[in-house]
């Protein structure tokens, strides 16, 4: 555990022995796998979520449903604080946190925790104090009907599927976190405007198009939007995507996997020809090293990101992501810089 | 964490206008981006405590200058439309 900066791996799935060596090690690890994966680790300095999608090193995109992937914390950084927080006690989980460091937090979907954050995160106390990164767990679709989205806290011993996994991070005074995002997705300026004034968060039947009050589902349906585009905000130039999960036929109800606000402006996005070639270019060279990164599993399924790779950046493939926020269908990072 | 670079006090006007939107430049970093939208939104409100936006976006810079250090300059060292 020597050095200032994290180290570069050369591949990121290890099987549940090999991270166990790693722990016995001393290694502090961000983890992602499969609930029995993550199951059978020994206690120690990890933490870790649910998923069989990631970005690795070795391989591109993969589906891997024996092995856990790895994320090192830098050597350079410590624990501030690790543990599970409930509905009640997550809106101050920032008052847990170092001076100068970041938090890494996991959150099951479709939890109620999941919605308050997607809700109410920014509105949380001191939420920008230090640079706020992590992902929603999920399953695989094959699993949805008897496995649960699980978070897990490896000093404790303990998953949830009703909490959130905490890990603030503290860095030395010469270091400093910097959490950023790709967005490939960039609204269709040719197309309306919709607002959310009557109907908002993660289930709206009308919206606003073009000042006009209209059934989203009629919207859609008239104008062919193809819903694997998500609705685009942009926030001071940060491009905020808000994900279609599902139209129901019978009430014409549109779901989404983050909500719409009221007092945003969206449009539909703009298709993306070429997901990894883009992406690459639009992620250039950022100052620092990659401590951490995560990629939303609809730009895995949607691009066809199994067997592709994305440069040299690598982490599970998540059903939300968190930059600050709840994000969908946007690759997260955080960089570490020093002075 | 703001190194030796003073950030103005919360009396300077240029918080209440970049909050009230008569100061709008063109924000670099995520974390500003995002925190912008919240606190400009909350600002306009009639109900609104304007005087504890200001200080969160002051806090703001203090916790993050190492990073927001090419928006602090746009704004307070002369470049803001």
């Amino acid at each position: 555990m020597t050095g200032l900066t994290p180290r570069p791996a050369d591949r990121s799935m290890y099987s549940v022995a090999e991270v166990a060596a790693m722990l016995a090690a001393g290694e502090t690890l961000i983890l992602a796998g499969e609930a029995h994966l993550l199951a059978a680790l020994p206690r120690g300095d990890w933490i870790g979520g649910t998923s069989p999608f990631f970005m690795t090193v070795e391989a591109g995109g993969a589906l891997d449903r024996d092995r856990i992937f790895v994320q090192r914390m830098p050597a350079m950084a410590s624990i501030a604080w690790v543990g599970m927080l409930d509905r009640a006690a997550l809106p101050d989980m920032a008052a847990l946190g170092p001076d100068n460091g970041y938090t890494i937090l996991l959150i099951p979907a479709h939890s109620d925790v999941h919605r308050d954050f997607a809700l109410d995160g920014l509105e949380w106390r001191d939420m920008f104090r230090r640079p706020v990164v992590g992902w929603v767990t999920g399953v695989a679709g094959d699993t949805a009907a008897t496995e649960r989205p699980k978070v897990f806290d490896g000093r404790s011993g303990r998953s949830a599927d009703d909490q959130a996994v905490v890990l603030h991070v503290a860095l030395p005074d010469n270091a400093f976190a910097r959490a950023d995002i790709v967005n490939l997705f960039v609204p269709d300026m040719d197309g309306p405007v919709l607002t959310f004034d009557e109907d908002t968060g993660f289930a709206v039947e009308w919206t606003m198009v073009d000042g006009v009050r209209t059934r989203l589902v009629d919207h859609i349906a008239a104008h062919g939007i193809d819903t694997r585009l998500p609705l685009v905000a942009d926030y001071n130039g940060a491009m905020v995507n808000v994900a279609t999960a599902d139209i129901d036929a019978e009430t014409g109800k549109v779901s989404f996997f983050a909500p719409v606000h009221t007092g945003i402006d969206y449009r539909f996005a703009r298709p993306v020809d070429d997901y990894a070639g883009q992406f690459v270019e639009q992620l250039g060279h950022p100052r620092g090293e990659v401590a951490f990164s995560c990629n939303c599993v609809l730009n895995y399924l949607y691009a066809e990101l199994e067997g592709q790779q994305l440069g040299a950046m690598a982490g599970p493939v998540t059903f939300g992501e968190i930059a600050y926020m709840l994000l969908t269908q946007t690759m997260v990072y955080l960089m570490i810089e020093q002075d | 964490m703001a190194g030796s670079i003073d950030i103005p006090p919360v009396s300077d006007s240029r918080w209440d206008a970049l909050l009230s939107g008569a100061m709008r430049p063109a924000y670099k970093c995520l974390a500003l981006r995002i925190l912008m939208i919240r606190l400009t939104h909350a600002y306009v409100r009639p109900d609104a405590d304007r005087a504890a936006l200001v200080d969160e976006l002051h806090g703001f810079f203090r916790d993050n200058l190492r990073f927001a250090r090419d928006d602090f300059a746009t704004i307070f060292q002369g470049n803001a439309q």
